[in-house]
């Protein structure tokens, strides 16, 4: 069994040094407080000078348990599990089988540079989070567990499937099989026959300036809205002297403003918020994806990045569950398209970042190209969804432009000096269009061994899903697409990043198609599934 | 395809009836708070938390017959077809091979009523779980079974 990085103790029995001193500040200085207000009793210096005896006790303590947690926590990679035991009161030992493990991830934020340690996390498809973390071991050992994962398990997965194969050749010669078996795995432990890595791509600075540019993290709002506090004169200069011209007010008084001043602030105020948005997501996605590189290792795909912050990763590409395309409208102006691939690793929190971009950004026939390579992955032909289901679109948009119009009318009748309500109206032009966009870039193929799926003007999005990954095929339809005859199709599949993200959706298809389609899904998995046995055996 | 016991009606109006008292609730402390303006517009203080709890039970009671009368499932060669739904419907196939495990569920009320739900799971992220209401205890049990045979007999394939 071994030890996480001596480091770890150090900074444990800081951590939990620090909180243990703090607990009795708080529990004294509010509880002599609050008792003195309710019982009248006078505790005087008393209580700072218990402070100074109970602080360091619970400050040692503290430092203690933190102490403790490294030293009861050991871990150990043995040839088909990774085990550990954790916890200082209560304890949890655990063994994950390598085949089922899905991601091996390497995460370093800056002081673990300067330390030279790195966190390590290993995903399986069970539970709610995180199934091993190891915070923190020296970066070499984080690597070395990445790579002896990869390997053991390609070892441990190629001897099973030697097995049904020995087992035939037993009856003819079965003295010089067996040796030979186990000489194949041997070989495979000790020269690392996943071998090499084998490099896929690496990003180019022109290709990390487009991601910068194409890719939009809406993160970045909330962290300008939490930065602006921070910077309130500057915020304010600088909205102020962009609305003057539209008809703003000249001072941040709102109080005195009128009412169509606001209106001019606010619809100012938004863009600035959006492309100061932009700015900052910008800086945070190349800073994210600096020296992206993505390489093969032999069934696996390892990827590296980050310039401040270090992560690597890999994803047995064996458990990829879709392959999804994504080109956002810049993305698809400047011909460049993304993809990712998600398994069925990430739960609860960490499915949020659960996908991991194969590719961050790339010129498409590179990208289609590596899916191509990755999967059954096929740029095909789509089947758009009836004319009539753009027109529902058309509906829907003119409905809520309408309903605005009706909530800013009541609004006008209200709030005096407020007469600029019939603004919106000039959304309506926009209606026709934005329908039919919305219609041309929804479609669905149905391929020899993938269903693919594809929707989304702003942020197009092509799924590629194996029919050999389908979980269940669910048809569904609301009132108003039941009058229109139209359903939509949900394949499901274990990929976990769809909890958060989309699930794969073929929207508004005919009804009679959709329920046929779903027969034929049905069919192909069996088809697929009992192929694959055959193919095994 | 199979229909569900009756019964199950009265589960969902009970449903339905608890969320119309928890609405009219709240709704008549909202009255309360106003109450004086309310005595001057001439309503009774507890009028509309009566009618909000009336029109909730109604639609309550629509839906739950509405949802009755088409909710149907089967045990098809391949897989567990399901049909249900009154706004939106929604039919689910689940294929035996992906069958994780299958619980069957009694609540208290359930057990009043003498029913029982089958609940199925599958590693899927969406419908991850399909559940089978209002079933007599017997044929949950029965159908329990069955999905666990037709489970194992289509080989656990590696899904993840």
């Amino acid at each position: 069994m071994k030890r996480l990085h001596a480091v770890t103790g150090v900074v444990r029995a800081l951590q939990y040094g620090v909180n243990g001193l703090s607990v009795p500040f708080f529990v004294l200085l509010v509880g002599s407080t609050g008792l003195e207000a309710a019982l009248g009793i006078d505790f005087g210096g008393s209580v700072i000078d218990l402070l100074f005896v109970v602080a360091p006790l619970f400050g040692l303590l503290g430092a203690g348990y933190g102490v403790a947690t490294y030293l009861r926590f050991e871990y150990e990679l043995t040839p088909d599990t990774f085990d550990f035991a954790a916890g200082v009161v209560g304890r949890t030992e655990r063994e994950i089988p390598l085949r089922r493990i899905q991601n091996v991830d390497i995460s370093q934020s800056l002081w673990h540079r300067l330390f030279g340690v790195a966190v390590v996390r290993i995903e399986t498809a069970g539970g709610g989070g995180t199934e091993a973390q190891l915070s923190v071991v020296s970066l070499a050992e984080a690597n070395r567990l990445q790579r002896e994962i990869r390997e053991r398990r390609n070892s441990s997965q190629r001897a099973t499937e030697a097995e049904p194969a020995a087992a035939e050749a037993d009856g003819e010669a079965p003295a010089a099989d067996a040796p030979t078996g186990a000489s194949t795995t041997d070989g495979a432990a000790s020269t690392g026959d996943s071998g090499p890595l084998e490099p896929l791509f690496t990003i180019t600075p022109i290709e990390l300036v487009v991601l910068s540019l194409t890719r939009f993290r809406p993160g970045a709002i909330v962290l300008v809205i939490i930065g602006l506090p921070v910077l309130p004169e500057l915020a304010g200069e600088v909205l102020l002297a962009t609305a003057d011209p539209f008809g703003g007010p000249e001072t941040m008084a709102l109080f005195e403003a009128t009412a169509d001043e606001l209106l001019v602030l606010a619809v100012v105020s938004l863009p600035l918020l959006l492309v100061s948005s932009y700015l900052v997501s910008g800086v945070l996605s190349a800073a994210g994806y600096y020296g992206f590189q993505l390489a093969r290792s032999g069934t696996d795909l390892v990827y590296e990045r980050g310039l401040v912050q270090r992560y690597s990763g890999s994803i047995p590409s064996d458990k990829i569950q879709t392959v999804t395309l994504r080109e956002s409208l810049p993305m698809r102006l400047l011909g460049y398209a993304a993809l990712d691939v998600e398994t069925a690793g990430y739960a609860g929190q960490r499915a949020e970042q659960g996908s991991q971009s194969a590719i961050p950004v790339a010129e498409r026939s590179r990208v289609v190209e590596l899916a191509r390579d990755l999967g059954e992955f096929s740029d095909p032909d789509f089947e758009r969804p009836p004319r009539r289901a753009r027109r529902r679109y058309a509906v829907r948009y003119g409905l809520v432009v309408a309903g605005l119009l009706a909530v800013l009318y009541a609004a006008s009748t209200v709030v005096a000096g407020f007469t600029l309500w019939y603004l919106p109206a000039v959304l309506f032009l926009g209606v026709p269009p934005a329908a039919h966009l919305k219609w041309t870039n929804r479609g669905y193929y149905v391929g020899e061994q993938t269903v693919v799926v594809r929707t989304g003007f702003w942020r197009r999005r092509t799924q590629v899903v194996p029919y050999y990954r389908l979980q269940t095929v669910i048809r569904q339809a609301t009132v108003f697409q039941r009058r229109l005859a139209l359903a939509s199709l949900v394949v499901d599949t274990a990929s976990s990043s769809t909890l958060v993200r989309s699930t794969p959706t073929a929207f508004d298809i005919d009804a009679g198609t959709a329920a046929s389609l779903q027969r034929t899904l049905r069919d192909r998995l069996h088809l697929e599934l009992h192929g694959r046995e055959r193919r095994e055996n | 395809m199979e229909a569900l016991h009756a019964r199950i009606r009265i589960r969902w109006v009970l449903r339905a009836l608890i969320g119309a008292v928890v609405l009219a609730g709240v709704v008549t402390v909202g009255a309360v708070f106003f109450e004086e303006q309310l005595v001057d517009a001439g309503v009774p203080t507890f009028l509309p938390g009566a009618l909000v709890a009336a029109l909730g039970l109604l639609l309550g009671t629509a839906h739950a017959v509405l949802l009755y009368r088409d909710w149907r499932f089967e045990l098809q060669d391949d897989a567990l077809y399901l049909e249900r739904g009154v706004l939106t419907r929604v039919e689910t196939a689940v294929p035996y091979v992906r069958v994780q495990h299958v619980d069957t569920r009694r609540s208290p009320v359930d057990r009043a009523l003498g029913l029982s739900s089958v609940v199925i799971y599958t590693a899927g992220s969406r419908g991850a779980d399909v559940t089978v209401p209002g079933l007599t205890p017997e044929r949950a049990k029965r159908l329990r079974n069955e999905l666990r045979e037709l489970a194992v007999e289509s080989e656990p394939e590696d899904a993840v």
